[in-house]
């Protein structure tokens, strides 16, 4: 008799896996979820590309046949569109439960990759929504690339090279088209194998130190199982959605039409709200780094302890937890007097 | 030549330095190649947008009047000394600021005011509207010059 070898996805598992920490209440699945919807974005993405032209005249143009025209297009680009939110969101909710739970204990350089992670999807956002091409992006990308220029000594050179002249235009768009659709998704891509890689290198889910005796286990079938309903969930959630409610669509950008209201990306609303009233360098690029060092550091100098891993507001991991929670909530408030404006 | 004696061997033996030979060789060529993909950046294919946007002849603009133009992305306004030009792009981070009914202006992006002559009345920008060079061609057209900034005084005669 023949013993059944494991499919793919059961050999990107270890053959048994802590019964406490495999099961849905203690990751939700948000690492996963964010892989899903990295492929979602993938396959959506690469249908778009097919009918939209990277060019400042038919840009707007592209995205409304897309939209309008072509057969489930409206689809298509609602996913891509409302993958790209959700993916923001799972990220975000993945890093509080790694930090809340001591997750980042005894694997400090895989927290480092989660950073570079997080960072990769906001600009994959931000490029992503300039190519919607339409007046609230165009403002967007003017003010955010000006950011650059704010910055003392290389700000003018580093903004050239961005956005690819003097001002916002042909060559800038062609600029954010590249890095979104392949510049930056290779990185992110490579970076996420090597997340999940670490992962296992590390030891698997991170998890309580077992008691003496037999430790509860369970096979990786189970795992599986559970990955496969919250994947279905997943795509349950981002279908309604896309059905839902339709992706913004505005008047083709015209940079020389004035514009009564204009509002960041909602992930970059906090960042507008620091710039009403800071410097640009301050409020708009010191902030902004000054909160990725902050979160870079948790592991490194708030918590080395190894104690308290797997554990829900664990006690050696407070000063940490703590730090993390006020600027969560931080940058919630300030993104929530953004919207109530 | 040197020669070790005994158990006595070189501080950096030969693998060590071979070792050090491949790794700094391979350092210095990336640097190389990250350097010249900067510069392959820097290479821009599109030539610059023109600066001077010809507006029509400074008469179409009325005394005592305030006209926001779009391919200009400037107020070009006459008062009794002459036409000026008062770029529409905040100082602060690009927007273009709009008119208040007092005849100043407000951004909308993040909230900066200015008085009607352009002076930061409140922030985040910290330096005034800038005021447009305006000349005059050989057909007697208008022409703002968006390269080139000029005293807030400085009017052209009509």
């Amino acid at each position: 008799m023949t013993t059944k070898r494991p499919n793919f996805f059961y050999h990107l598992h270890p053959p048994t896996l802590p019964a406490r920490e495999s099961r849905f209440g203690y990751t939700f699945g948000l690492g996963g979820i964010s892989l899903l919807l990295f492929l979602v974005l993938g396959v959506t993405g690469v249908l778009e590309m097919f009918l939209y032209v990277p060019t400042p005249a038919g840009a707007a143009e592209s995205v409304r046949q897309i939209t309008y025209l072509a057969p489930f297009g409206w689809l298509l680009r609602n996913m891509h569109y409302w993958g790209g939110q959700m993916m923001v969101g799972a990220v975000a909710l993945h890093m509080a439960r790694v930090v809340l739970s001591g997750g980042y204990k005894g694997r400090r350089f895989n927290w480092l990759i989660g950073m570079a992670l997080l960072v990769l999807t906001l600009l994959l956002d931000f490029t992503g929504y300039v190519l919607r091409w339409d007046q609230d992006t165009a403002i967007a990308l003017v003010t955010g690339t000006n950011l650059i220029n704010a910055v003392p000594g290389i700000g003018p050179m580093l903004y050239r090279l961005v956005i690819g002249g003097a001002a916002v235009g042909q060559a800038t768009l062609l600029r954010f088209y590249a890095w979104h659709v392949l510049g930056l998704v290779s990185v992110a891509a490579v970076l996420i194998v090597w997340h999940s890689f670490r992962v296992r290198r590390d030891g698997g889910i991170s998890h309580r130190e077992p008691a003496p005796g037999p430790a509860s286990r369970v096979g990786r079938e189970q795992l599986v199982k559970t990955e496969l309903v919250a994947a279905l969930l997943t795509l349950v959630v981002l279908v309604g959605l896309s059905v839902a409610v339709d992706a913004p669509l505005g008047p083709a950008a015209d940079l020389t039409v004035l514009a009564a209201e204009l509002r960041a990306p909602w992930f970059f609303l906090w960042i507008q709200e620091l710039l009403r009233s800071a410097p640009p360098f301050l409020a708009g690029v010191l902030a902004p780094l000054a909160v990725l060092l902050l979160l870079s550091v948790l592991p490194y100098a708030l918590d080395r302890e190894q104690a308290g891993v797997g554990e829900w507001f664990n006690r050696p991991g407070r000063a940490a937890q703590g730090v993390f929670l006020a600027v969560l909530i931080t940058v919630i408030a300030l993104t929530a007097r953004g919207l109530l404006r | 030549m040197t020669v070790f004696h005994g158990s006595a061997r070189p501080a950096v033996g030969r693998r060590q330095f071979l070792t050090w030979l491949t790794r700094g060789s391979l350092m210095v060529v990336s640097a190389l190649a990250v350097g010249q993909i900067a510069r392959y950046f820097a290479f821009e294919p599109t030539a610059d947008v023109p600066t001077a946007i010809p507006i029509g002849p400074p008469d179409r603009y009325a005394p005592a009047t305030l006209t926001y133009l779009g391919p200009a992305r400037a107020y070009i306004g006459r008062d009794s000394a002459g036409l000026y030009a008062l770029d529409a792009v905040c100082t602060h981070l690009g927007c273009l600021v709009e008119q208040r009914t007092d005849g100043g202006f407000a951004c909308p992006c993040h909230d900066s005011h200015f008085g009607a002559d352009g002076q930061v009345e409140s922030g985040p920008a910290s330096k005034a509207l800038h005021h447009l060079a305006l000349e005059l061609d050989q057909d007697g057209q208008a022409i703002v010059d968006r390269g080139r900034s000029v005293a807030p005084e400085t009017r052209l005669a009509i």
